[in-house]
């Protein structure tokens, strides 16, 4: 198994309650397999992906990245199975906005990850339809660019696993869809393994396996239906039916207590929370 | 409304001001003690003879000099402090630009912000410096340099003046860093505050070579003045060469990144030298606000000593121990209150980079290796400052060690020079690596989430 959770639950302490952000998940996924997690806001998908691969470590049960137990790893260790193994892909991208593409791609391999030369980063960089910008500083990029350094900066040391937190949450449909496009051909051509999280039905359509959570649980573990339509359905019915508190309240109180916000952060992921509970797909 | 934006602004970098209030504090204590031990000579109930006598070892020079150069060094400082908070805003100057407010108004909150930090730092720099000053009497007549008669008397005229200095510089400082933020287009200012990489403007390199020219050449014509004249000129030959080097500083980083990166390679391992020499690039103009306090206080040290020591080597005898004790009080007073200024600078520069350094683990560094990495920033800025203060220090003194001993180069004794290059290493440590080891003790994801 490339990704394994075994029981795994995560806490996080908001006051004097603690809220569950993840209950008794068990998750296997084999080599060369393309998941997505979905579920409403609030419903432990970031603290998932991050518990996988190795960014937080759960309170209960244990995780197994790339064939090693990681739960009594030491920090040190843990940082260079990550390096060598493991690439990342985030929302708001997570790159050095003051250096150049290139040597933003080459950073893992600067750290003493997998070596990686300039035909490396030149080869990856054409491969997702950046090549010749790799002396162009990445704050003059467009977003959609941008988010294509970050996935040639995930592969370039063919790691295993990629784990991409809504890779395409900041980008415009054909763009988005382009990122997908490089995430699926890595799983078809190189065998990686992709674990994305994801509130796009489209984005998820172009999954092998579909997961989806519900107040810390998973709720839906199944081949990804083939139409966006159904896929949408399912995770809507999930949302609805959240049940035991109003997830657009969990999500501010997790994300509280996980990164210690103030208020006013914590009012404004409400109202991005009530968008995000409209269908956000075009039913027409 | 400025207020408004004041206020925010002050809430938002709450963090960031602490080290020109510290500075600033600094500044106010050293001048305000200054101000008052003149005082306090000057009103002391002496007779004449005892009066001459106080003159004659040049104490009463020697007053106004350390207020004279107190004033300049704090005019510098707190400027070089002020400029890099506002600096730091150029993305909120941007985004309030963008939604309406205009140049003067951006002008207005970045002065009050500055005076916002300036009152409350003069008012407890002068009580600190009441302190100061008591201390430095008694330590002046312990040494014998004062008679018995003189006391300190704490003296409120020298709060006003303190104020002022501190509000003129600190306003001045802020001013000039939001002058290009404030005119320049809000799409223009975001994209650029965006891409973070600075441009090095022509007046800047125009003025900066201008400066060094200047001290250059007015250590040139001091050469030919007699000793005593020769030393008073020399501190603005000095003053001179210290904003010169402040105003290149970026150039002058980039250029010792370039020639420092295959030795650093060699040393580091490859990986961790190239992204340090990538990262000093990119740093280059926030780090030479620092350098100009650490060039100022080591070239500074170097002058003061070795005119003793030289003096010492070519005619063989020491100078006065008291006259000695009295250059090397005061030397070590301005030595720690640069000093402060650049930890208070090098400190601001790191937390701005926690995001960054939380990036670079993500990318896959543990902490070890970002240690690494700002372990050979901080052995480049150490090491710029060491050749750049030996610079400013041999042209400060060629002149006055011409006029008095008919030679250019000084003399340096090994274990002064050893003592001088530690305790600069401790404060370029003291900046970089310990803000770095504490910035990196959290998560680095839960950094990158809550930071944006």
């Amino acid at each position: 198994m490339s990704v394994q959770l075994e029981s795994v639950s995560r806490r996080f302490e908001s006051g004097r309650t603690p809220v569950w952000a993840l209950r008794d998940v068990t998750l296997s996924v084999p080599p060369g397999q393309f998941v997505a997690i979905m579920g409403a806001t609030g419903s432990g998908k970031s603290t998932l992906l991050h518990c996988a691969a190795g960014l937080d470590r759960p309170d209960r049960g244990r995780v197994w990245l790339a064939e090693r137990e990681i739960g009594r790893m030491r920090e040190r260790r843990l940082t260079r199975l990550r390096r060598d193994r493991v690439g990342f892909v985030f929302q708001a991208y997570n790159l050095l906005s003051e250096l150049t593409v290139g040597q933003n791609v080459l950073l893992p391999s600067r750290l003493g990850g997998p070596k990686a030369g300039r035909t490396d980063v030149a080869r990856v960089l054409d491969a997702v339809g950046l090549g010749g910008l790799e002396r162009r500083p990445v704050g003059e990029l467009s977003g959609g660019q941008r988010q294509r350094v970050a996935v040639a900066r995930a592969l370039v040391t063919r790691p295993a696993v990629v784990f991409a937190d809504e890779p395409t949450g900041a980008l415009d449909p054909t763009t988005g869809g382009q990122v997908l496009g490089l995430l699926r051909q890595a799983v078809d051509r190189d065998g990686v393994t992709v674990v994305m999280v994801t509130h796009d039905p489209r984005a998820a359509s172009i999954s092998d396996r579909l997961v989806l959570l519900r107040s810390g649980r998973v709720v839906v573990d199944g081949p990804t239906p083939p139409d966006e339509g159904v896929i949408a359905a399912r995770l809507h019915a999930v949302s609805v039916g959240a049940g035991a508190g109003n997830p657009v309240a969990d999500e501010g109180r997790v994300r509280r207590a996980a990164h210690g916000r103030r208020d006013a952060d914590f009012t404004a992921g409400q109202v991005v929370g009530r968008a995000a509970d409209r269908p956000v797909w075009n039913p027409a | 409304m400025t207020s408004g934006i004041t206020l925010q602004a002050l809430r938002r970098h709450r963090w960031a001001f602490l080290g020109p209030a510290a500075t600033q504090t600094i500044a106010a204590t050293v001048i305000s003690a200054a101000i008052m031990a003149a005082r306090s000579m000057d009103t002391a109930p002496l007779t004449k003879p005892q009066r001459h006598n106080l003159i004659s070892p040049d104490v009463g020079a020697m007053n106004g000099v350390f207020i004279g150069s107190s004033v300049y060094m704090s005019i510098l400082l707190v400027g070089v402090a002020m400029n890099l908070v506002i600096s730091r805003q150029t993305r909120d100057i941007a985004l309030l630009r963008a939604v309406g407010a205009t140049p003067s108004r951006i002008r207005r909150s970045a002065a009050l912000q500055a005076a916002i930090v300036a009152l409350p730092s003069s008012v407890l720099g002068y009580g600190l410096g009441t302190l100061a000053g008591a201390a430095w009497i008694s330590a002046l007549r312990s040494h014998g340099i004062l008679p018995p008669q003189v006391t300190f008397h704490p003296d409120l005229l020298a709060l006003p003046i303190v104020a002022g200095i501190e509000l003129a510089t600190s306003v001045l400082g802020s001013l000039v860093a939001a002058i290009r933020p404030a005119r320049s287009r809000p799409a223009r200012a975001l994209t650029d505050s965006a891409t973070g990489r600075p441009r090095i403007g022509v007046f800047r390199t125009l003025l900066g070579v201008l400066l060094l020219a200047g001290g250059a050449v007015l250590a040139g014509i001091i050469s030919k003045l007699d000793a005593k004249n020769a030393g008073d000129a020399a501190f603005f030959v000095m003053l001179a060469l210290c904003v010169g080097v402040g105003m290149l500083g970026p150039i002058l980083l980039r250029a010792i990144v370039g020639l420092a990166r295959p030795l650093a390679t060699a040393l580091g391992g490859s990986g961790t030298a190239e992204i340090a020499t990538d990262n000093i690039a990119v740093l280059s103009r926030p780090l030479s606000g620092a350098l100009v306090p650490l060039v100022l206080a080591i070239g500074f040290a170097i002058v003061k000593v070795s005119m003793h020591t030289t003096a010492a080597h070519v005619t063989g005898s020491a100078d006065a121990a008291t006259d000695v004790w009295l250059d090397y009080a005061g030397t070590s007073v301005y030595c720690a209150f640069a000093a402060s200024a650049a930890l208070n600078t090098l400190i601001t520069v790191m937390a701005g980079r926690r995001r960054a350094l939380a990036v670079t683990r993500l990318a896959g560094a543990d902490r070890r290796r970002i240690l690494g990495i700002v372990g050979v920033e901080a052995a480049i800025v150490l090491g710029t400052a060491l050749a750049l203060a030996t610079g400013v220090g041999l042209v400060t003194l060629a002149p006055m060690l011409h006029s008095q001993f008919h030679t250019w180069l000084p003399y340096m004794p090994l274990p002064y020079l050893f003592a001088g290059i530690l305790s600069a290493g401790v404060v370029v440590v003291g900046g970089m690596l310990v803000p770095a080891a504490l910035l990196s003790r959290r998560r680095p994801i839960e950094v990158v989430m809550a930071v944006e």
